[in-house]
């Protein structure tokens, strides 16, 4: 994984962080525009293919394909759960739950680089 | 045959073309401006042939050097994407400044009405009385909430965001499929926009709707599935798992067709017989595909399959067939609400289905050639269903049918379509004597001639899927009446949620109910039922007796229904009313007088056009109309 990966694990922890503790505060629209289309968007996806792919197997295009997708997939379904669930969904709970997603995922994806960092011999064949 | 596994990789010499995208960027702003004029146009009533001059001079520019560049030799792959990615996003803008300040279709007030419940009540599952189904489909409507909380938007801005986003996901999903699937970047071009190209994508795709939600995320499945199965570990289906997930709880049908394709893509490996990591993963997510979405059809959103089987598909199939052994009469193509389609659009749509036609033999011949390939083998399976997929349309009911279906038959159609694009070299025989066959189109000429067919099939295709006037929007005052939710409904619909509170229980006809369930957050009754409380010529027994079964406590009457006869799907309330689909005149003024004299009804609310009448004495019983007194003793005598 390169450095600037970790920069951007960094800065979805930041944003996870951020999310979960700005949830019951008012900001500048702005300020929450951004920060919502992140947490929603970017940060969860992007964390979680870190973590799934912990070495450097898609292009950057496909990096940036597969945070939107896992992502979009991850609110969704969060969405849903907190729907169902007691807790109901709204701007706290959903804060809380895509904020500790993109913090748990994060800190595996480093964990997970830092356990892959030794090489293996492992063979991966990931054409069709 | 063996075909090699790996995708075609381009000469190391292409390299993105800066002047092509430079022109490309131009033409789209031109374009989009040039649509955004139309639309205005059209606002003000100046009329269709004025304002679609504009409309259609914008898609042409929009789509054409998009085409001739993709499907140009020496493209570099990431450019064609590109250029791909950019032209779903272009027609999405096309589709979003018809309608820029609020949803308009009417499967976005569905959705609108679902997202106000979540945001209302902080919980799923709440009736929607639009259409019962969708709270039981709450992804799109959750997702939407959930950035509605986070971003301050509103559910709007909101919906646009996320159904844009997931144009883009389906954009470069699509792309990337296809060039799997042909082994050509430019076959992948090539297919990307004959799937453009289908008659829903333009407007019905964009639709801020559940199955445009989906259907991005089981391409994204699709797309991490064949990217990644072969990787020695069993982690990266955490991902496949979770789209599997969100696309089960955002669309029934969008469930089945990704459960059905990788089992496809399963038994075509399977009794190919090559045992693999790779293709139990694909049987694992197929079945993991497979239960989930029949776990949450029949036990979660239990209406579905009453929506589904018994209101949509069987009577379409039942039409279809009584249709294919003469029983009924085919529907007239290009008809609606008493509108004369333009005769070069008639002959453009009938052009494009008779181009995909004849292309479809030579597709599936090629697509023989890779049959070795699973997912070409899935592919050309979707493709031979095109043909079938038309007939429906020839079936009143069977529109909706054929329409929908086309955003999955395309999708196989143009994967063996784009096979057309790229040079096809085969062995002819065992002895390895090359013969070449020129089923592609190659070189400058053919390339231009392929970007001719294409766009034919393109604006074709955008006239089978939407009635002409439904192009461009409405004229603000329209004379006749009018298909969009018109301003002094949703006055009244506002009104009625400040002064009678939410969730009372109106009548109303099918247009206005869109504009009370959403901005009125009123619970509509289903318009076959009210019906015939609207057509009685008199407040008689039947109207009370109606009144009071569904418990209506309110009226909306719209007076614009007097002025001129309904548009597609060519009815005031319900199919089920008297004259549906064919009539000549408007409402009946005289049908909607019985409500203004009768002293048992209150009249709350009076806009222009628009009347809000209180019928609750009548349906609490503390009122009975005189003549049904006089009826009932006549009756009793």
């Amino acid at each position: 994984m390169k450095r600037i990966h970790f920069v951007l694990l960094a800065v979805s922890c930041a944003v996870g962080v951020l999310a979960i503790s700005t949830a019951d505060i008012d900001m500048f629209p702005i300020a929450r525009v951004t920060l919502g289309l992140l947490i929603v968007f970017i940060v969860p996806g992007f964390a979680l293919v870190s973590a799934i792919l912990p070495k450097r197997q898609f292009s950057p295009g496909e990096y940036v394909l597969s945070t939107l997708g896992a992502s979009l997939a991850l609110s969704a379904t969060a969405a849903v759960a907190l729907g169902a669930a007691p807790v109901g969904l709204s701007k706290l709970s959903i804060s809380v739950a895509l904020g500790c997603c993109t913090l748990l995922f994060s800190i595996t994806a480093v964990v997970r680089a830092r356990v892959h960092k030794a090489p293996r011999g492992t063979s991966e064949d990931t054409s069709n | 045959m063996t075909v090699p596994l790996t995708v075609h990789s381009l000469p190391p010499v292409s390299r993105v073309n800066r002047l092509w995208i430079s022109l490309v960027a131009l033409t789209l702003a031109l374009g989009i401006a040039s649509v955004a004029v139309g639309d205005s146009e059209s606002r003000r009533g100046y009329g269709y042939t004025r304002s679609s001059l504009f409309f259609w001079f914008g898609i042409l520019i929009i789509f054409v050097p998009i085409a001739v560049r993709l499907l140009m030799k020496d493209v570099d792959r990431r450019e064609r994407l590109t250029l791909v990615v950019l032209l779903g996003a272009s027609l999405y803008l096309v589709k979003y400044l018809g309608s820029p300040t609020a949803f308009t279709f009417s499967d976005e007030y569905i959705h609108l009405r679902n997202t106000q419940e979540i945001l209302r009540t902080h919980h799923l599952f709440t009736s929607n009385p639009l259409l019962p189904t969708a709270a039981f489909y709450p992804g799109l409507a959750a997702i939407t909430a959930g950035l509605v909380n986070l971003s301050g938007l509103s559910p709007f801005a909101s919906g646009l965001i996320v159904i844009g986003i997931a144009r883009l996901l389906f954009s470069a999903c699509f792309f990337l499929i296809a060039e799997r699937v042909t082994r050509s970047d430019r076959a992948a071009a090539g297919a990307s926009l004959i799937y453009v190209a289908n008659p829903m994508f333009l407007f019905w795709s964009a639709a801020f709707s559940y199955e445009n939600l989906a259907l991005p995320l089981a391409a994204f499945t699709i797309w991490w599935l064949g990217r990644t199965r072969r990787l020695k570990s069993e982690v990266p289906l955490v991902v496949a798992i979770v789209a599997i997930m969100a696309v089960t709880v955002t669309h029934h049908v969008v469930g089945f067709a990704l459960s059905a394709l990788l089992i496809t893509w399963w038994l075509v490996e399977r009794f190919s017989g090559r045992a693999s990591h790779a293709r139990r993963v694909i049987g694992l997510m197929a079945l993991v595909s497979t239960t989930t979405t029949l776990v949450w059809f029949f036990f979660v959103a239990r209406p579905a399959s009453t929506y589904l089987f018994t209101e949509n598909l069987l009577p379409a199939l039942r039409q279809t067939i009584s249709l294919a052994l003469g029983h009924i009469s085919p529907r007239h193509l290009y008809v609606s609400g008493g509108f004369l389609t333009p005769e070069w659009e008639v002959i453009a749509g009938f052009a494009a289905v008779g181009v995909l036609l004849l292309a479809l033999p030579p597709g599936l011949y090629l697509a023989w050639r890779h049959r070795d390939s699973a997912p070409m083998v899935a592919a050309a399976g979707v493709a031979v269903l095109f043909p079938l997929s038309l007939v429906p349309r020839l079936a009143p009911a069977g529109v909706d049918l054929s329409g929908r279906s086309s955003e999955y038959v395309f999708a196989g159609l143009a994967c063996v379509l784009g096979l057309l694009v790229i040079d096809n070299k085969w062995t002819r025989d065992r002895m390895h004597q090359h013969s070449t066959f020129g089923f592609g189109v190659i070189g400058w000429k053919k390339t231009a001639l392929a970007t001719l067919f294409v766009t034919l099939v393109f604006v074709g295709e955008i006239t089978v899927g939407q009635s002409f006037y439904e192009l461009l929007p409405e004229a603000s005052h329209p004379h006749g009446y009018p298909w969009l939710v018109q301003p002094d409904a949703i006055s009244a619909s506002n009104w009625a949620r400040e002064h009678l509170g939410i969730n009372q229980r109106f009548a109303s006809d099918d247009l206005d109910s869109f504009a009370l369930a959403t901005y009125g957050e009123q619970n509509t009754v289903a318009e076959n039922k009210v019906w015939p409380i609207f057509f009685a010529k008199s407040l008689d027994w039947t109207v009370v007796r109606d009144i009071k079964s569904t418990r209506i406590h309110f009226l909306f009457v719209d007076r614009q229904m007097t002025k001129g006869v309904p548009p597609t799907p060519g009815f005031y309330f319900s199919p089920q009313e008297p004259g549906a689909g064919e009539y000549k005149n408007a409402f009946p003024p005289d049908s909607l007088k019985k409500f203004v004299t009768s002293p048992c009804i209150d009249e709350v609310y009076i806009n222009y056009e628009v009347e809000i009448f209180d019928v609750s004495r009548i349906e609490n019983g503390s009122c009975v109309p005189l003549m049904t007194y006089f009826q009932d003793r006549v009756a009793y005598q």
